[in-house]
């Protein structure tokens, strides 16, 4: 199921759950003041606008693609393949690009020993900052795209059911069966190469901005004559080293009185056989 | 019959009328008023878990050793020290009164150990699984073996503990009367040859992650996390997770004992200790990476880890419905031991369900006595 149809499956849905809880006359007996047709109307179009959006945008994004390279009797799968990126609306989300490669030249460009030390930290802290961001709206697609996908599929078979006039007996029902179709897709999507990849690099982006975090805390505690973590570290590291020492000192001294409790038992029992 | 093979006409996918509607928003409320006046009642007294009493007989560092006290006649069987992993805490076998495995084999007449690993914090980091076998599970089996009079002792190994005491076996078969373990893993990729949606997930993004991946995370946090192994289990549940605090939540709050059960649970869960960083990194990449244990070439202290020199009788205890440590993984042990004294002893349930869930934790308790039993 592709985004239009996820987007359709759903705008059917709402559309026939809205008006089937507000048809009147549902209820005997029962009165309930009359909506304005036009919410109802209202929400049809709007998801059917955002459907035509979002149809509209992966067009856009191939036509685009397809006519800037000159026509469909000249392609130039070089030219394609980029614009084909450039105009994919993922990478909407994906964010600042050129602003991301001024803050890594201010970061890792060429250095002068005592010029700009601690700009040049927070610049590597701010890039690093906007990789963990814009790594999470990356990994934020591809589970927007895994929700879309389960969306479709169950409102789907909800219109289904509906035809064959079988409505879900009660809300917990539905959801229990929202949940139990979201998790099939949620555990299939967990184990695609998209979700791994982009979970990898959203824990490499977190990790590369504590470690940034750490250089920026270690160049002032430095400064101002505070330990480093490093400092810190190198002391643990010590200490666990020497436990380890303490530990087989402490086992070989109990293993020498147990053999020499041994040697000593097997002498007295030697002397007395001798008698 | 016609009437019957008429085509029903398309309804709403929920039927429901304003009254009905307004009828389930009442008793919704009902609910949540009823669940917040137990929620106030509820003292974190009410809660508490791992209760069986024991007394603390050794230490050393982080490390303690508790002897519990027993609750029937002995059965003069070679005592059992139960050893669970870095990823969780021990508590977990003695959850509730009702729901306890410790509970259960002390009413059998075993002599009962448990090690606490303790809390590692940043300070812990260069701690490897080197250290947690050779040197405290080594001097944790030393003395309860000297407190026994006996040379060797039973292990009862549990999740990575399972594969402390596997390792230990393998080092020091000596010492070692027989070794139950429970859902253990032993090859890391065997979750390969199972297909069952969301079986192994922890298997398949550990090896998505490269060795560096591992090595810079450990750089960075000094530790693997115990919150970020907590996301990464609830990961492998992901609607679960998502419905736990509202629809699973409210549910509980329509039966006190079942409200109890689930704060108990979350109190076991919320505990969750950091994993030493260089421990972690052979548990990730040593192991779950590399497959390591299974192909014996996994090395501490110097020497290699030969699952061949396991010798004593081995029971293989695993969940059959086990999403973390999926049972292939675990059942991967038969045939690549010294003894052909291996048993398995598959029950139902998942990973923690094994332990806790009402069926299976009776089934696991006499399981391991009867096998123990025929093993003194």
């Amino acid at each position: 199921m592709d985004q239009f149809d996820a987007f359709k499956a759903m705008g059917e849905f709402w559309a026939r759950a809205g008006a089937g809880f507000l048809s009147p006359g549902a209820t005997p007996g029962f009165t309930w003041p009359t909506p304005p047709q036009t919410d109802l109307a209202g929400l049809a179009t709007a998801q059917s606008q955002l459907a035509q959006a979002w149809a509209s945008a992966t067009a856009l994004s191939q036509t685009l693609t397809a006519s800037l390279q000159g026509g469909a009797g000249a392609p130039d799968p070089t030219a394609g393949a980029v614009l084909a990126k450039i105009f994919d609306p993922q990478a909407w989300l994906g964010g600042s690009a050129e602003f991301d490669a001024a803050l890594t030249r201010m970061s890792e460009g060429p250095q002068l020993a005592d010029l700009w030390q601690t700009e040049r930290r927070y610049g590597a802290l701010f890039t690093a900052w906007a990789a963990l961001r814009r790594a999470q709206a990356e990994h934020q697609a591809v589970m927007l795209n895994a929700w879309t996908r389960a969306a479709g599929t169950f409102a789907k078979e909800a219109n289904a059911r509906a035809d064959r006039g079988e409505g879900f007996s009660s809300a917990r029902e539905m959801m229990t069966r929202w949940t139990e179709t979201a998790n099939a897709v949620l555990l299939e999507v967990q184990r695609s190469e998209a979700f791994l990849a982009s979970q990898r690099v959203v824990l490499k982006a977190s990790t590369d901005l504590r470690l940034a975090q750490q250089d920026l805390s270690a160049f002032l505690s430095d400064f101002y004559g505070q330990p480093t973590r490093a400092e810190l570290d190198d002391v643990h590291k010590s200490l666990t080293e020497l436990r380890r020492e303490v530990r087989a000192l402490r086992r070989e001294r109990r293993e020498a009185a147990r053999v020499s409790k041994m040697n000593g038992t097997v002498a007295q029992e030697a002397e007395t056989a001798h008698g | 019959m016609a009437e019957q093979d008429a085509p029903k006409a398309p309804v709403a996918p929920l039927p429901l009328n304003p009254a009905e509607m307004m009828a389930e928003v009442a008793e919704l409320g009902r609910r949540i008023s009823a669940g917040a006046k137990l929620f106030s009642d509820v003292r974190d007294a009410d809660v508490q878990i791992a209760t069986t009493p024991k007394d603390l007989v050794w230490s050393q560092d982080k490390v303690s050793l508790y002897r519990y006290r027993p609750l029937a006649e002995s059965k003069g069987l070679p005592p059992v020290l139960i050893v669970y992993g870095l990823i969780g805490r021990y508590t977990m076998a003695d959850l509730q009164e009702d729901r306890s495995l410790v509970r259960n084999l002390l009413n059998l007449g075993l002599d009962l150990y448990v090690v606490d690993w303790g809390n590692p914090g940043r300070a812990d980091r260069y701690v490897t699984i080197d250290d947690y076998v050779d040197d405290y599970l080594a001097e944790c089996v030393a003395f309860v073996g000297a407190a026994a009079g006996r040379e060797t002792i039973n292990l009862l190994g549990i999740c990575e503990g399972g594969v402390f005491t596997t390792c230990y076996a393998a080092l020091y078969p000596e010492r070692v009367n027989a070794m139950v373990l429970t859902i253990t893993p032993i090859d890391f990729h065997a979750d390969t040859r199972e297909t069952r949606a969301g079986h192994g997930f922890i298997n398949v993004w550990t090896r998505s992650l490269s060795p560096e991946d591992v090595d810079r995370l450990i750089d960075a946090q000094g530790s693997l996390p115990g919150a970020f192994m907590g996301s990464v289990f609830s990961m492998m549940t992901p609607m679960r997770t998502m419905t736990k605090y509202n629809l699973d939540l409210l549910d509980a709050l329509d039966d006190k004992k079942k409200f109890l059960n689930f704060l108990r649970m979350e109190k076991w869960i919320a505990d969750r200790p950091d994993h030493p960083g260089e421990a972690a990194k052979q548990w990730l990449k040593d192991l779950y990476q590399d497959n390591k244990l299974v192909q014996s070439t996994f090395v501490l202290g110097g020497r290699t880890v030969d699952l061949k020199r396991i010798a004593c009788p081995v029971l293989n205890v695993f969940a059959q419905d086990d999403h973390i440590i999926p049972p292939a993984t675990s059942q991967a042990l038969k045939d690549k031991i010294g003894t052909d004294d291996y048993t398995e002893l598959g029950l139902p349930g998942g990973h923690v369900g094994v332990f806790v869930g009402g069926k299976a934790q009776k089934l696991l308790g006499s399981g391991i006595a009867d096998w123990l039993g025929a093993r003194g």
